[in-house]
């Protein structure tokens, strides 16, 4: 329908004849195809148009007169396409793509479906087409460019971070700037991917001492290793499993240890998909263990139109606290996390989201609701360096307090986060300050805590 | 009057006949400079007349649209299929589309024989291209012409035996105005082979 209307606004279809005449109309079908198999599209236009005049009914008098204002005004056409394409109108686009190389073998069209594919998530019919398109001189960077963003999804790093390469050294302009960003991702991510980092850090109140106290301020060091596998690419099951360790130079009841691993299944290689996984993790806290946690996840990510995506996760936990002083707080906790991203053309994003927890433990004094918004703003700044800018704010409400007649505490806690990270090659430096206040009808739950942590982490696609 | 008058005055006194109505309206059309327009009623008359009369017109819209190719197959089936009806207009267009065709000698013979009674329009524009094609052909043809003719009739031979053989024709007629007869005989061999006489 879409390629109907556009073509009418090219071609002017015709008005029907007063007296309908299929008999009359095949003449003119006869003549169009031959001017047409001539190589005269402006005479079988004329022909064709009769056509139809003579018979409006006709399928083939409508499909040949479509055709040839199609093949007639093929630049027209993909022009109109790229718009719909900017626009953020893809069935159209690709409709009127499709159309368009019916017949004929054009490079421009094949990488702009190409392209419009990938922006489906159809990588599978994208990939041809931008092939094609990648042997034509004039399209040659920009078919590098996506199907390096499909070796990107498909999670075959090493051959996006090549064909990012050749972009770079073939394109110019903006194109240029992307590959390189796009690069320096190519080269940490894979099927399989392996990481170490190591960071140093500053908290102003490691153990949340009451606003009233004085709080304890210490340094740390940390370290940690993280790997993943994912053996169909983006789209199939994955492995994941990461161990951090972290030691206080002083407060050493705050020593931290996290050991993980995690089994699960994404269904999607493009901006839209879904996921479910289990994972296992401890925690250990001042040299003891402190929480055994199984988790399970759902969750996916939706594009339904231009650069906007809509995207929630749920979780349930089901976490054992196995300290004395912890194991009122065992129980499920669940978490829901919808929000909502705008994605920039230069892979800056913003995203505002919601989440919700309900902590369900077997006492209603540990037993707490606690939901709130945040905002988060991701910049690229250049094409190795972004920086990142979160904030939200959380309302806890416990269920019952500790005693009878002793009201239920009530907290807001305000957080907010700016992060820098600069690229050297697999080499990543990253910076992260962060701020969390409470405000609680409790003033023992009332604190403040400022953190400053200095990283580096090394990531490799290994396959 | 101009050629284009002049073939609307000529269709205007042809024949009453089952595809009358769109020989006029490709009349019509052809007087309104829609060429593409009349060459499609011309070619509908064609199917449904079978005198041949049409094809002439058709190929006189051929000229028209810049088709010079086209046009002189047109006009060379046309004159196998209803040679009566030929006459100096539609040789005048004829000889248009073998100029533009770059087919000089074609053009040069058809123009020769335009009689008297093709009106002083006609005469004046046929001098006019005559002269036209006189310089063209002045002096012994190179044989990178011959060659260039003989090519393009292989070019062409797979699929437009017509225009084909008029190329052949060409370059048998340029090898005959040299010296050394250059590629003459393969031009004529050709030809026959092709089934049209040189």
């Amino acid at each position: 329908m879409a390629v109907l209307l556009v073509a009418a606004a090219l071609c002017e279809p015709p008005l029907p004849a007063p007296a309908v005449s299929p008999l009359e109309a095949l003449d003119y079908l006869e003549v169009g195809d031959a001017e047409r198999a001539a190589g005269s599209l402006d005479t079988a236009q004329v022909a064709y148009a009769e056509a139809l005049r003579l018979d409006p009914s006709s399928d083939r008098a409508r499909l040949a007169w479509l055709a040839a204002c199609v093949e007639q005004h093929g630049d027209a056409l993909l022009a109109e396409g790229r718009r719909l394409l900017d626009e953020g109108d893809r069935p159209g686009a690709l409709a009127l793509f499709e159309r368009l190389r019916s017949g004929r073998s054009d490079p421009a069209v094949d990488l702009f479906e190409g392209i419009a594919l990938y922006e489906e998530g159809d990588d599978e019919r994208a990939r041809p087409l931008l092939l094609e398109a990648a042997r034509s001189a004039a399209w040659s960077a920009r078919a590098q460019y996506f199907l390096g963003l499909i070796g990107l999804r498909d999670g075959a790093g090493a051959e996006a971070a090549s064909l990012f390469e050749r972009v770079e050294l073939a394109g110019s302009g903006g194109l240029v700037e992307r590959a390189a960003v796009l690069r320096q991702t190519a080269l940490r991510t894979g099927r399989g991917v392996v990481s170490v980092f190591a960071e140093s850090g500053y908290d102003s109140n490691v153990t949340y001492a009451a606003d009233s106290q004085p709080a304890p301020t210490d340094g740390a060091l940390g370290a940690g290793l993280f790997g993943q596998l994912r053996p169909l690419g983006l789209s199939g099951p994955y492995l994941r499993a990461s161990a951090f360790l972290r030691q206080q130079l002083q407060v050493h009841e705050g020593d931290l240890g996290v050991f993980g691993g995690q089994a699960g299944y994404r269904l999607g290689r493009g901006e839209t998909y879904g996921l479910f996984d289990y994972g296992y993790e401890l925690t250990r806290l001042g040299g003891s263990n402190y929480l055994s946690a199984h988790r399970f996840r759902a969750g996916g990510r939706w594009l339904p139109f231009g650069r906007f995506s809509v995207a929630g996760v749920y979780a349930l936990r089901l976490g054992s606290y196995l300290t004395a002083g912890s194991s009122a707080y065992s129980g499920v906790l669940h978490s829901l996390s919808p929000e909502v991203s705008y994605r920039f053309p230069l892979g800056s994003s913003m995203t505002l989201g919601y989440d919700v927890f309900r902590d369900a433990t077997q006492l209603a004094e540990t037993s707490s609701w606690e939901h709130g918004p945040r905002a988060g703003m991701h910049l690229l700044l250049r094409p190795t360096l972004r920086a990142s800018v979160e904030s939200g704010v959380r309302l806890r409400n416990l269920d019952g307090g500790p005693v009878q007649g002793v009201a239920a505490v009530s907290s807001t806690v305000y957080f907010g986060s700016v992060a820098a990270e600069q690229d050297f090659g697999r080499l990543t430096v990253r910076l992260l300050l962060g701020a969390r206040a409470s405000s609680s009808s409790d003033a023992a739950n009332s604190w403040t805590r400022m953190t400053a942590t200095l990283g580096v982490s090394y990531t490799a696609g290994i396959f | 009057m101009s050629p284009a008058a002049l073939l609307l005055a000529a269709l205007a006194a042809a024949s009453p006949g089952p595809a009358d109505q769109h020989v006029l309206a490709g009349a019509r059309a052809f007087r309104a400079a829609h060429y593409a327009e009349a060459l499609v009623e011309f070619r509908v008359a064609g199917r449904l007349d079978g005198s041949g009369e049409a094809g002439w017109y058709a190929a006189s819209c051929l000229v028209r649209l810049g088709r010079p190719e086209d046009a002189v197959e047109a006009f060379d089936e046309s004159a196998r299929r209803a040679p009566d009806i030929r006459d100096d207009l539609f040789s005048y267009y004829n000889a248009v589309a073998c100029h533009d065709a770059r087919l000089y000698l074609c053009a040069d013979g058809l123009l020769a024989k335009l009689g008297e009674r093709s009106g002083p329009r006609i005469r004046e524009e046929a001098s006019r291209l005559r002269a036209r094609v006189a310089a063209v052909l002045a002096g012994e043809p190179s044989k990178a012409t011959v060659d260039w003719y003989l090519a393009r009739a292989q070019e062409s031979a797979p699929r437009r035996h017509l225009l084909a053989a008029a190329y052949l024709r060409e370059a048998a007629g340029l090898a005959a105005h040299r010296r050394d007869g250059y590629r003459r005989t393969e031009a004529e061999t050709s030809l026959k082979r092709a089934g049209a006489a040189p």
